[in-house]
């Protein structure tokens, strides 16, 4: 077995390091960190690799140590979790019922911008409290189905379904913001489609 | 105009739905009611092209060459010292089975009455209240040693002292342990040998005693290598139980349970 393992090891573990790497990018926020992350999660695998059942998904296995390991180590020196939780519990159910209401209203305003930028995209991801982020990673870049998040999280379904709930709304919220931004920036957008909060600049840039 | 409490149900469950997470007649019944509200469509329509943006330009990451490099190294690392720990431990159970001590007795009846019992206990799981917080009380209470030294120092002065063999555990890979001494202790009323560690600047309390006396079970149990593990926290403190030879062992500490987990799978007795 001893002999074994580490061919199999390769063929089932290693090739998924480059998704490992990303998915540690995303919780960590930091090359350095997601490194250290990446490889603490390689050894602990190699090690308990004969408690992995071959023929199951071994990528689910991997990202179920991955995130154990973040949850344990590297998020524990982020202290600022609670708060967060906290801000973004109180905020939610308004933000479901009156976004879906508003989204029926102007649902065009509501829509993704056409040309999505990956970097937009990765810095409204990272401003996402990290219980959301994960869920929001876990299903939307990586695929896995509620069940296993669930169990990669080690949360019931009932919570991924809240933290995911939350997490794109707040991802959603970001992009659409930036889109306005940017939207100011560009001299083709007609008067009349912009909103409110560019009041501000309208009256800085005529004082 | 639909039902305000159905529409809700579409706001609340639109991501499942975009998700594919609905059974047949959940979908079913989810697409009745779309179709004929245009407001919940806008919604799942929103929903849907936000998730099929969002993956698009989702950042893709590759993992740099030298962390590859490193990976494969420290694997390497890890397959070479575990084979080297292996031979020098066959070469040193070959050399302490040359010496005649009185302890084979001592060794031998625990073997022949411990798998009896502890083929009983995987079938009939006893109570185990108790056992994790009396393991964790003795963990806090920072008793004195009463023999101090390394594994042969400790082994010798146990060998007259206890009915079972005391073969401290070694600690192999990225937390290894100190052995620094031990003392005589209960668990749950029988007889334990009870081994201070230190692990990482932490203390960490080894537990050894027959584990056909005392029942090994804690809320979590995994297969960890070849040993079943039992895993169990109480106040902070996360406990560990196994069996080796017949010999139950727990091993308790501040540690967090991931560190615990990569503690235990790291091992050896001998």
């Amino acid at each position: 077995m001893a002999q074994a393992a580490p061919s199999r090891f390769d063929q089932e573990a290693l090739v998924h390091l480059d998704v490992l790497y990303g998915a540690a990018m995303r919780y960590t926020r930091d090359p350095r960190d997601a490194e250290d992350l990446v490889q603490d999660t390689m050894v602990s695998a190699y090690r308990f690799f004969g408690s992995f059942e071959a023929g199951s998904n071994c990528k689910a296995w991997l990202f179920k140590i991955l995130t154990n390991t973040f949850i344990n180590k590297y998020r524990r020196r982020v202290r600022e979790r609670e708060v967060q939780t906290q801000l973004v519990e109180e905020e939610a159910p308004s933000l479901i019922s009156d976004e879906a209401r508003e989204a029926s209203r102007n649902p065009e305003r509501f829509l993704p911008s056409a040309n999505l930028l990956s970097e937009d995209v990765k810095r409204a991801l990272d401003a996402v409290p990290t219980d959301y982020r994960m869920a929001v990673v876990l299903c939307d870049l990586e695929e896995f189905s509620y069940k296993e998040i669930a169990d990669i999280m080690d949360c019931p379904v009932g919570t991924v379904m809240s933290r995911l709930h939350r997490g794109r709304r707040l991802l959603q919220r970001s992009l659409r913001d930036y889109a306005v931004e940017q939207g100011i920036g560009l001299s083709s957008v007609p008067t009349a489609a912009v909103h409110d909060n560019v009041v501000p600049f309208a009256k800085k840039s005529g004082s | 105009m639909k039902g305000a409490v159905h529409c809700e149900g579409v706001w609340r469950f639109c991501d499942a739905f975009v998700d594919g997470e609905f059974g047949d007649v959940e979908r079913a019944e989810f697409e009745a009611h779309v179709e004929g509200c245009p407001d919940c469509q806008a919604i799942v329509r929103a929903q849907a092209a936000w998730k099929q943006a969002v993956r698009a330009s989702a950042p893709r990451e590759q993992a740099p060459d030298l962390l590859r490099a490193r990976v494969v190294a420290l694997l390497e690392k890890e397959a070479v010292a575990k084979e080297a720990l292996k031979a020098q431990l066959d070469a040193d159970l070959a050399a302490v089975a040359v010496v005649p001590k009185r302890s084979f007795v001592a060794r031998a009846w625990p073997y022949a009455a411990c798998a009896s019992i502890a083929a009983a206990l995987l079938v009939t799981r006893g109570p185990h209240a108790g056992v994790t917080a009396d393991l964790i009380a003795k963990h806090q209470r920072n008793l004195p040693m009463e023999i101090s030294g390394g594994s042969d120092n400790v082994r010798r002065w146990y060998a007259d002292k206890v009915d079972f063999p005391v073969r401290p555990p070694i600690f192999v890979g990225a937390h290894p342990g100190a052995l620094r001494g031990g003392r005589l202790a209960n668990v749950r009323d029988h007889q334990a040998a009870y081994l201070f560690y230190e692990v990482d600047g932490n203390k960490v309390s080894v537990f050894i005693f027959d584990a056909g006396e005392v029942p090994m079970e804690a809320r979590r149990h995994q297969i960890i290598g070849n040993r079943e593990v039992y895993f169990d926290a109480e106040r902070g403190y996360n406990v560990a139980l196994y069996r080796d030879h017949g010999v139950g062992y727990a091993i308790a500490g501040d540690l967090d349970q991931d560190q615990m987990m990569t503690l235990v799978s790291s091992a050896v007795s001998h």
